[in-house]
């Protein structure tokens, strides 16, 4: 082979396409070829320099930022409906014109001021709609009423107001009692209701749709609620117990301490400044004076519960504290958040790093903003644990 | 067959489990790959940004069918292509011209880069630059190359590297 024929063939020899015979002859030839042999030289120089290009195009920051976004907070989402929203806007437009220059759609002077009464009429009118329903509203949801509450009870006998009663209905200011085991049930017209057993007894505060507020004095309440806007308020010693859809169940002990456990959606407990939010499947304890325990799961262990306790009743308690970090699980992960909080500072970065084991922080959430009680921080890991539990 | 370090092998099973942290830790070890390739190819930073994250969300919606075979990296850099490919044909369908010639782009200033050779490859025309890249910084073979763009043989894309090599050569001849 001669020196054209040869360099027709050394992007193919260097690639490793060649065939065996055809490899051994260019090879033989760039041995003694100096010219072809530098041409070589050159491929691999090339070669060498591409694969030690470095990477050296830095992504912009913002761009982990909207991954995190979309994956944990949905916004990409929100942005691409919008965009969908407004391509679909804008070849609605291209139509239109599309439709007048072809003149089909050719409107005369009159034709598109009728087209502008058209819009006004259609305006005036979604604006007498719009206020129709703010008034329906207004007076069903607002100014409405839901007392009086049904009283739905198979045998069980009842006080209203202290006295035996046989009434089927109880309204705002009443106090209801059930002094037996047996249980009777309040319907609340369009909320939901409650059942009260074991020497259950409520003052009922107030019966409009836009608050519905009970005392809870002593006994079991079982509260089931099925609308988003139910507006129920429960008292406790200062305490207040926000519901909305969801199922829980409130029992107050003999000794004044009110156990209540959520077992669908969640239940906002709510002390001053403090808040809980008691996601299903936990418990919590308010002690009579109405503060807010460390919740609990569940399933958590007698010895966790225990230990639990004991750290409550003194957070320097270190030997409690280890026994809830080596008993606690992923389950507990409420608990653990809400113990960082409650722990002296030199305590919460072990507690930290147990829960970081079963729930790694969102990106945006920083160790110190955790160990600094950061409130913003913590409503942003307990979304990202909340899902996941 | 090069596989993965078993740090993200775990972050992949963890993602594969619904961990979307552990897939934001396996992104964040990515995106500059992603990022760099589609700055070469693409030669435009918004429209890099664009793939690199669309390239992932893509990714964690398909991580079920990531392959303990297949690297995750090289996983990630399919879809990114897939990305880079979609926007190159809108932008072909909007110029009608540039989908059959090869063209010279027009240098965007808000790249920079030191290294003369990649200042070089960014400079090459669209589909040029394309080809040369797939084959000779990529790693995909003539084949796999000519399986992306359809419209060019095997032959084609010989040539197309062959010639680019050229260039290169007569420009960093002195360098090299």
């Amino acid at each position: 082979m001669n020196c054209d024929e040869i360099r027709s063939k050394i992007d193919d020899y260097f690639d490793g396409l060649l065939n065996p015979d055809e490899s051994g002859s260019v090879r033989q030839h760039i041995e003694f070829c100096p010219e072809c042999k530098s041409k070589l030289k050159l491929l691999q120089s090339l070669s060498e320099e591409l694969k030690g290009l470095p990477l050296e195009f830095e992504p912009p920051k913002s761009v982990i930022k909207e991954i995190t976004d979309a994956l944990l907070y949905g916004k990409r989402e929100e942005e691409l409906e919008k965009k969908a929203k407004e391509k679909k806007e804008d070849s609605l437009k291209k139509q239109k014109r599309k439709d007048s220059a072809s003149g089909r759609g050719k409107k005369s002077k009159d034709d598109r001021n009728i087209g502008k009464g058209d819009s006004e009429f259609k305006m005036l009118y979604a604006g007498s709609i719009a206020i129709i329903f703010a008034l329906i509203y207004y007076f069903t949801f607002i100014t409405g009423n839901t007392g009086p509450w049904n009283i739905n009870s198979q045998r069980a006998a009842y006080k209203v107001n202290g006295i035996t009663s046989t009434a089927k209905s109880v309204d705002a200011g009443d106090t209801f009692e059930v002094p037996g085991k047996d249980s009777v049930k309040l319907v609340i017209p369009d909320i939901g209701s409650i059942i009260l057993s074991n020497s259950a007894s409520i003052k009922i505060d107030e019966t409009s749709k836009s608050n519905n507020q009970v005392t809870l004095k002593s006994g079991r309440f079982s509260f089931t609620l099925q609308k988003e806007e139910a507006n129920m308020h429960i008292k406790y010693s200062g305490t207040s117990i926000m519901a909305a859809r969801n199922n829980f169940v409130c029992e107050v002990d003999p000794n004044g301490y009110l156990t209540i456990s959520s077992q669908t959606g969640t239940t906002v407990i709510k002390r001053n400044s403090e808040i809980l939010n008691l996601a299903a499947d936990y418990l919590c304890k308010l002690s009579p004076d109405g503060s807010i325990g460390i919740p609990y799961h569940n399933s958590a262990s007698n010895k966790l519960k225990s230990a639990l306790s004991e750290y409550e009743a003194n957070i320097q308690n270190y030997e409690a504290l280890t026994v809830i970090l080596v008993e606690a699980n992923s389950s507990d992960a409420l608990t653990l958040l809400r113990l960082i909080k409650r722990s002296a500072p030199a305590n919460r970065e072990m507690i930290y790093q147990k829960l970081y084991l079963f729930f790694p922080p969102p990106l945006d959430v920083t160790r110190l903003s955790i160990l600094n009680l950061n409130e913003e921080a913590f409503i942003k890991w307990w979304k990202e644990i909340e899902w996941q539990l | 067959m090069r596989t993965d370090h078993e740090y993200i092998k775990l972050l992949i099973g963890s993602a594969q489990r619904g961990r979307k942290n552990s897939f934001i830790d396996l992104c964040e070890i990515n995106v500059k790959k992603i990022y760099t390739m589609a700055v070469r190819i693409l030669v435009d930073l918004d429209k890099a940004k664009e793939v690199t994250v669309n390239t992932s969300l893509a990714a964690w919606e398909n991580i079920k069918f990531v392959r303990p075979d297949t690297p995750f990296d090289i996983w990630m850099k399919g879809i990114a292509l897939f990305n880079i490919f979609t926007i190159i044909r809108e932008q072909a369908s909007k110029s009608e011209s540039s989908s059959e010639n090869l063209k010279p782009i027009t240098p965007n200033t808000a790249i920079h880069s030191k290294n003369k050779l990649e200042l070089l490859i960014m400079s090459l025309p669209d589909k040029e630059r394309l080809i040369f890249i797939l084959y000779s910084i990529e790693g995909y073979t003539y084949q796999e190359v000519s399986d992306f763009l359809p419209e060019f043989s095997v032959g084609e894309i010989k040539f197309v590297v062959r010639e680019t090599r050229k260039k290169l050569i007569e420009a960093l001849k002195d360098e090299l």
